[in-house]
């Protein structure tokens, strides 16, 4: 698979990360998450990673549940689980931190060896 | 209370969503003159490819219109008292200099505090600034712009990361506005690499800087 010119310019200023880079976009639009949470940051991690390349398939969590989990269907990640009942503030940092760690992992392919 | 937020990209648009359900606003005025573009969507989600070539600003401002506004100018030295008259407080999402110098000229002049907020790659950092705590030149010196997004590359998540600390240090500041004992100081670093927020103090400091 080859990203075309218009691929490339949308997601440039990641695959500029050296973190990133193109193969890990690559590995990025190959992946397929499942997300289960509830609303409102179910919505929001849908759509940072659905911007960042990934297919994302959702499920509304129960109405007790109190974190956004995150499944990779390739394996290439282990679940990364986030708790989301803090301040609004206090959720945003945790949630952004989160998926750029697991984001940086399933890029790097590390786990596939 | 009213307030502004420089710059409606990565850092701005995650702060204008959370902000706009904060019942302390009455008023939000969301400042940027640039237009959305196809490299903007992987870290700015709140557009599609359809809103390509719309105002950043103005696209904002269609999720919550009854509590945003958009101002689609650049703000300078020259239009900040007009742009963020009347605001008890402002938000820097703006990547670049220029725009921070003249939140921090109009904040030295008004005495308003403001909430500082940067990212790059996988890094950022924000702080909350004021003339009776610590400003701009406080924690950087003389400034030089340094690498932006367009150069060195950034992660959308961690830009949300950054927006979640600015929001976190206005929830701190929003519970005492006037007693400035309460206000959050120092530096705060967030490290998508360690996935970690770290402080760095700066209590000894008392801002001279904004002096006349």
């Amino acid at each position: 698979m080859e990203l075309d010119n218009r691929t490339i310019e949308k997601f440039s200023r990641q695959i500029l990360m050296d973190e990133i880079g193109y193969d890990g976009q690559l590995r990025l639009l190959s992946e397929t998450v499942w997300l289960t949470g509830p609303d409102p940051w179910r919505a929001w991690a849908a759509r940072y990673l659905r911007a960042a390349g990934l297919e994302v398939k959702e499920s509304p969590a129960v109405k007790t549940s109190r974190n956004l989990r995150l499944i990779a269907s390739s394996g290439r990640c282990p679940d990364l689980v986030i708790p989301v009942s803090g301040e609004g503030g206090q959720t945003m940092v945790a949630m952004g931190l989160a998926m750029t760690q697991w984001l940086r992992t399933l890029a790097s392919g590390e786990m596939e060896a | 209370m009213r307030a502004a937020i420089v710059g409606g990209g990565a850092i701005g648009s995650p702060l204008a969503m959370q902000l706009a359900h904060d019942p302390v606003i009455e008023e939000l005025r969301v400042i940027d003159a640039d237009r959305i573009a196809l490299s903007n969507l992987p870290r700015q989600p709140w557009f599609n490819e359809t809103d390509i070539g719309d105002f950043k600003a103005e696209c904002l401002v269609r999720y919550a219109p009854e509590r945003l506004t958009a101002r689609v100018e650049a703000l300078t030295n020259d239009n900040a008292a007009r742009l963020l008259a009347g605001c008890d407080i402002v938000f820097d999402a703006s990547d670049n200099w220029p725009a921070r110098m003249a939140i921090q000229q109009w904040s030295f002049q008004t005495g308003a505090p403001w909430i500082f907020a940067s990212a790059l790659r996988a890094e950022g950092m924000s702080a909350l600034l004021s003339p009776k705590t610590q400003c701009l030149f406080c924690l950087f010196g003389t400034l030089q712009q340094g690498p932006r997004c367009f150069e060195a590359g950034v992660l959308g998540t961690l830009t949300l990361a950054v927006a979640g600390q600015a929001v976190t240090l206005w929830e701190l500041w929003r519970e005492h506005p006037d007693d400035v004992q309460y206000w959050p100081q120092g530096l705060f670093l967030v490290d998508g690499v360690q996935g970690a927020v770290t402080k760095i103090g700066m209590k000894a400091v008392q801002c001279t800087h904004g002096a006349r």
